[in-house]
């Protein structure tokens, strides 16, 4: 899942899903708390992270994303 | 899903689709005018199109500081030669002498363009004298926002406009599907302004990751397509260009963010040196803080080299990579100025990664890629004239949604999209506006028709195995090797997919019914880059890339002008515009 949302942090303000440019996130209405619904289609913005009040939220990155950073080899 | 669509039937004067810069700029001047006016958005607008997180760059001819230096003329000049002389000059001219005047609206919004001493962050980049302002904008959309619900500007959040409906060759109106719920919504509208942004998720992505982009996977030109549809007609498709950014890490390649050096991977210092300082003789920059001389210049070399797709693909292909960004030669002051850039520009996620793996730019090399095609916003889009109005009466477009105004970007968006709200209200009090139920209206029944067939199919197939063949179409057959052969065989390709589509799609619910819109429209447009590439038989670099194997030469003498795509009678057609 692209963007991990705390559970116990979560007060499921709904914050997060008018951040989503992407539309992925949706309000579980029974559990009262956010969740991704559409974990594929995320762009990795962070717009979620930046918006979420409770800091509720932590980007995971994808191992296919890993940004190769290199030692200087001279 | 059997549950039939519920119909709302709206009504407004001036109707804008997309609310990024553009459509909200399009929205603010045309209430200003007295227009009631309706944004339309497919997410939300407070965090929606290509400055959804942010942004931190936006160029402008400020009179006051560039004024001594160089004239608007020179700008426009400017701008021509980076685009080869494929441009609008009246366009160009418009946004560069009214840029500033819509920086100054930002700033009246609650924009802080200026920093703490009320000094504008220049830059030089593509102008010949320092004309980017860096500025602190990562909450500007929800910024403008605000701006446009405190002028009574309704906003439908959450639904996707479809089509464009049109009476006796005017526009009349939309008709758009709700993203999550069971509505359509049919549009009255006496002028429309398209602000959709721009294309992407046209090409594959290296990593594998659709939506792994370095813009909006949202934008698919939506606009462009509907318009297409509608009569409208786009030029400059057959041009596509790449950016560069950090490998694999598409989430990071834009704005102006890295004053480092690139180097080959023996450690050989790659692209032009730095160039003159920007505190020289320049008089322009007599204004500009000195610490910010020190990033322009950095900048200004670095974007020379990073500017370069072709010449990073020559460098892997001769094998003297990987290609890294070197930053690690930076002073910690431009290490912060380089964090303060990329949060504003909503890259935060960049920087994330970076100390979750325990990595600094200032202590590690970053390596850097090519990233996939895509078409360039301003550049490949929508014909508009110097009123920015299509070729179709009373539909306006602004932003990325247009074509032939390459590097318009931010600015471009602010001022154009600014006039097309002013024309679209003009508009508006002229129209006659007849009321009559939309519902019956044939671009109703078809949209519907075809939500249906997607939404109720026999067939297993999912958007995103359409999606991916799209992409694979496009790699292969209208990507960066392009001959006739190829480019018939692709558009045949794409025909074939859209029929296969139509049968076999299923989409379970409206997330995935919009979803497979997209990729229609995506298809829409494929076929128009194509049908444009296949009429230009000549090979050319600006204003933007287009490589036909079997004509590998420019051809000025047959070919310096532009190529418009548009439908008729069900077959797309190409015509010429003299530059």
């Amino acid at each position: 899942m692209p963007p991990v949302i705390d559970k116990n942090l979560c007060t499921g303000c709904g914050t997060c899903e008018d951040a989503c440019p992407l539309d992925v996130i949706y309000m579980d209405l029974k559990e009262g708390r956010s969740h991704i619904k559409y974990p594929d289609e995320c762009w990795h913005c962070g717009s979620c992270r930046q918006d979420c009040p409770e800091a509720a939220i932590v980007i995971r990155f994808p191992l296919r994303m890993m940004v190769p950073a290199g030692v200087v080899p001279y | 899903m059997n549950r039939s669509l519920q119909d709302i039937q709206l009504k407004t004067d001036v109707l804008v689709i997309g609310g990024g810069i553009a459509g909200c700029m399009a929205a603010i001047r045309a209430s200003e005018l007295g227009a009631d006016v309706l944004i339309v958005e497919k997410a939300n607008t407070r965090r929606s199109g290509c400055a959804a997180t942010g942004i931190d760059h936006c160029w402008s001819y400020i009179p006051h500081i560039h004024g001594e230096a160089c004239s608007v003329e020179d700008i426009v000049e400017d701008h021509a030669k980076n685009a080869g002389g494929f441009i609008f000059k009246e366009l160009v001219h418009r946004i560069a002498d009214n840029s500033y005047e819509r920086i100054l609206d930002l700033e009246r919004f609650g924009v802080p363009m200026r920093d703490e001493n009320g000094v504008f962050r220049l830059v030089k980049k593509i102008h010949r004298v320092p004309s980017f302002i860096h500025f602190a904008g990562r909450d500007l959309k929800a910024i403008l926002t605000k701006t446009v619900r405190s002028r009574g500007i309704k906003i439908l959040n959450r639904a996707m406009i479809t089509d464009l409906i049109v009476k006796e060759g005017e526009i009349a109106g939309c008709v758009g599907i709700s993203t999550r719920s069971q509505e359509l919504f049919a549009i009255r509208a006496k002028s429309v302004v398209l602000t959709t942004g721009s294309v992407f998720r046209l090409y594959g992505n290296p990593t594998g990751m659709p939506f792994n982009l370095s813009h909006p996977p949202s934008e698919t030109g939506d606009g462009r397509a509907m318009a297409l549809r509608a009569g409208a007609a786009l030029i400059n498709m057959e041009f596509i260009t790449m950016q560069t950014g950090p490998k694999f890490f598409e989430r990071c390649g834009r704005g102006t963010y890295v004053p480092g050096v690139l180097r080959d991977g023996s450690g050989k210092r790659l692209g032009t040196p730095a160039e003159h300082p920007a505190n020289g003789s320049d008089s322009g920059s007599k204004r500009i803080d000195s610490s910010v001389a020190v990033n322009a210049r950095a900048v200004g070399a670095l974007h020379a080299a990073v500017e370069s797709p072709e010449g990073f693909m020559k460098t892997i292909q001769e094998g003297r990579g990987p290609i890294y960004m070197d930053c690690t030669a930076n002073s910690r002051e431009q290490i912060q100025y380089i964090e303060w850039a990329l949060r504003n520009e909503g890259n935060t996620v960049f920087l994330d990664h970076l100390s979750q793996e325990g990595f600094g730019l200032d202590k590690q090399m970053i390596e850097f890629s090519v990233y996939e095609p895509k078409l360039s916003n301003g550049n490949s889009g929508l014909y508009i004239n110097s009123s920015c109005e299509t070729s179709l009466p009373g539909l306006y477009a602004a932003g990325d949604a247009i074509g032939g105004v390459k590097r318009a970007v931010c600015p471009g968006a602010l001022t154009l999209g600014w006039f097309a709200g002013e024309q679209a209200a003009g508009a508006a009090r002229r129209a006659v506006c007849a009321d009559f139920d939309f519902t019956g209206e044939k671009e109703v029944k078809h949209r519907k028709e075809m939500v249906s067939m997607i939404s109720n199919g026999q067939g297993d197939a999912t958007w995103q195995e359409a999606q991916l063949a799209l992409q694979n179409i496009m790699d292969d057959y209208g990507g960066l090797v392009r001959s006739e052969t190829m480019l018939k065989t692709g558009l045949s390709h794409l025909s074939w997919l859209k029929k296969e589509m139509l049968s076999d799609i299923n989409a379970a619910n409206p997330h995935e019914r919009y979803r497979t819109l997209e990729v229609f429209n995506l298809i829409t447009i494929g076929e128009a880059v194509m049908t444009a590439a296949l009429t230009r038989t000549e090979s050319r670099l600006k204003p933007g890339y287009h490589f036909r194997a079997d004509y590998p030469s420019p051809d000025d003498t047959n070919w310096r002008k532009f190529l418009t795509v548009r439908r008729e009678n069900g077959h797309l057609v190409t015509d010429t515009v003299p530059l």
